[in-house]
């Protein structure tokens, strides 16, 4: 009689997880969801903060470029009170040192910077790679040939022509974590050359801190 | 009444017992690439992919991980790093999306079969997608990139070992070390100019480190033979699930229950099998004549096997309560009538016999991963290599390099078969560039 009523229960279990079998099959996620993580940054808008991808990626690197070129934009046109009707000024970013431990492909750097610089409108940049000295050259090359940019860093009282910078981004992680989430904070910094003497002419950066679920 | 309880079971006996084609699709595609035909075993995978996922999106298909990751290790034997690379990736997002545990298909799995559930890839081949991704960069001189991945190579390690170690079912497991990721890591590190942390990781790896740190202006060159075929999953039924199914019928048939064959199919589980063709060969490297043999850093079928015998114990538990709910379905229809019981007893045994584990692994990984190390001034060397599998002619192969200061030249030996050899060159390397022997 036991063993009845457990075949009976244990049958009629199998003939209701037949209908959930029926409805999963046709959903490969299985009602898995694309994880996501909070923008945990202090100073940001929001008390929660707005969903994020968990992975840094393209999303994160334009909140960061944006504020990090806006810094770096709003000083020097303040040191020099050039006006860029002129002519833009040039960063050319040599390096895109990536010491995180996500996969952020050069192309997608470049897309982002070129999309920031078109909003923000103040600057141009070009974006190549140290490692590839033959891209490196060419950008060089395109200082010398190119009589708007074949300038000095520096500008010359009443002889403001759109000068060029070099610039490097670095990218830097660190993470800690509880028992149900990682906190992650992302570091982006803009570090501008002078592009005769290679010397320091400013920096900013940026921190991104994410709460992502463990 | 009696009829809806036949179509009832009907439904039942086909939703289980399905048979997945993409499994043919991998076993020819394998087939052919195994042969040497890396083109054709490329567009057998794309065509498999493009069905399982037409929009491209990983999230369409239960199988996506090992499509993607198949087709990668393809393109890089190959040579065409961009495809590769778009492979890894992809197949990484993947095995991170499907790894999240999901309640609804584990259940699928225990009422149905175990390959009807997402596959997210063994512990140890989540790692070695990331260093096959790290290697894909290096060899497009990424290598900031290729940091980054051996990077998260690492910290996923320790959190496999982390996680393991917080949950009841899994406190025994033990993760192997992949050394070759710890490897190059440090060659990285190395390369960057950080020899104390290099220094730390070669110990941790295990591996010879060199002497003294290098100087800038030296140029490293690695051999990596990716040698033999990795063994593959096959579902087997072991004589030990058959006894003691007939010996629970026995128990049932003194409590008054009618005996049923469907128990007799036994729990279906997984075993690695080696393919005769697979087996490593013997690869010596010589640069500029000085002749070493490669030596094992990573023993892949190794860990397979580790990574099996963890797993089996779970997946027969989720055998025994699916037979227990199968052999429920029999008995409830041996109470209304015989004739229903005998019908629902046929159609569970048609169901337990298709009933097969989960094959699907990731199938163009090598058997051993071997490797050789030189430290050379920057400047023109001479490599060459020989591979001498059993049974085939020697293979040999002739580099002329020139190599810059600093630099990290990595040649892949892809030894796929007997006498069948692939070998990938960094162009920018090669001293005529586009001409090798």
């Amino acid at each position: 009689m036991r063993l009845s009523r457990f075949f009976s229960v244990a049958a009629l279990a199998g003939t209701c997880s037949l209908s959930l079998i029926l409805n999963s099959c046709c959903h490969a996620a299985y009602g898995r969801c694309v994880r996501t993580a909070i923008d945990v940054t202090p100073g940001h808008c929001c008390a929660t903060g707005p969903r994020l991808d968990w992975r840094y990626g393209a999303g994160d690197i334009r909140i960061q470029t944006m504020n990090v070129s806006r810094c770096l934009m709003d000083r020097w046109y303040a040191q020099t009170g050039y006006d860029y009707g002129a002519g833009k000024p040039r960063i050319v970013i040599t390096e895109v040192d990536n010491r995180t431990d996500q996969y952020v492909a050069l192309d997608t750097m470049r897309d982002v910077l070129e999309s920031v610089a078109a909003t923000d409108g103040r600057f141009t940049v070009v974006v190549g790679d140290a490692c590839d000295e033959c891209e490196l050259d060419n950008l060089m090359a395109k200082n010398v040939l190119s009589p708007k940019y074949n300038n000095s860093t520096r500008l010359s009282p009443g002889r403001a022509t759109a000068p060029q910078f070099l610039a490097k981004v670095r990218l830097t992680k660190a993470v800690s974590s509880d028992r149900r989430f990682s906190y992650e904070e992302y570091r982006l910094a803009i570090t501008l050359y002078d592009i005769e003497t290679q010397e320091i002419v400013d920096t900013a950066w940026d921190v991104l801190h994410k709460k992502v679920c463990r | 009444m009696m009829m809806r309880y036949i179509l009832g079971l009907f439904c039942l006996t086909l939703v289980v017992s399905g048979c997945s084609t993409t499994q043919w699709d991998q076993a020819e595609s394998l087939y052919v690439y195994h042969q040497g035909d890396l083109c054709g075993a490329k567009e057998r995978l794309t065509c498999a992919i493009h069905a399982e996922m037409p929009s491209g999106d990983f999230r369409e298909s239960l199988n996506s991980v090992w499509l993607l990751l198949d087709r990668a290790t393809v393109c890089f034997a190959e040579d065409d790093l961009t495809a590769a690379i778009s492979d890894y990736q992809k197949a990484i997002e993947a095995m991170d999306f499907y790894h999240q545990r999901s309640f609804m298909e584990q259940m699928v799995q225990t009422i149905g079969r175990d390959d009807f559930g997402a596959y997210a890839g063994e512990d140890f081949e989540q790692i070695l997608a990331r260093v096959y991704f790290a290697l894909a960069l290096i060899q497009k001189d990424d290598l900031s990139n290729a940091y980054a991945l051996l990077r998260q190579a690492e910290d996923l390690q320790q959190s496999i070992r982390e996680r393991y170690r917080s949950c009841r079912e899994t406190r025994h497991f033990h993760l192997q070390d992949n050394r070759l990721a710890k490897y190059l890591f440090a060659l990285l590190l190395e390369k960057r100019g950080d020899v104390s942390n290099a220094r730390v990781l070669y110990e941790q790896a295990g591996m010879t480190a060199p002497l003294t740190p290098q100087s800038s202006d030296k140029a490293t060159v690695l051999v990596l033979c990716h040698n033999g075929s990795v063994p593959h999953k096959i579902s087997v039924t072991t004589d030990a699930s058959i006894a003691s199914a007939l010996a629970v019928e026995t128990f049932l048939n003194c409590q008054g229950v009618p005996p049923a064959l469907c128990m007799l199919a036994g729990i279906p589980v997984p075993a690695l099998t080696f393919s005769p063709y697979g087996m490593p060969a013997y690869v010596e490297g010589s640069l500029d004549g000085r002749t070493q043999p490669l030596s094992t850093w990573f023993d892949v079928g190794q860990a397979a096997q580790h990574a099996l015998d963890e797993k089996v114990p779970v997946l027969a538990a989720r055998g025994v309560a699916r037979m227990a709910l199968r052999r429920s379905v029999v008995a409830v229809a041996s109470e209304h009538s015989p004739e229903l019981g005998m019908i629902a007893d046929i159609a569970m045994l048609v169901a337990n016999c298709s009933s097969e584990a989960d094959t699907r692994s990731w199938r163009t990984l090598p058997l051993t991963i071997d490797g050789l190390r030189y430290d050379v001034d920057a400047g023109a060397h001479e490599l060459s290599f020989s591979v001498d599998a059993c049974g085939a002619s020697t293979q040999q192969g002739h580099y002329a390099l020139d190599l810059p200061p600093g630099s990290l030249c990595i040649i892949h030996v892809f030894h796929l078969h007997q006498g069948i050899t692939q070998v990938v060159v960094p162009d920018r390397y090669l001293r005529n560039k586009g001409e090798c022997s």
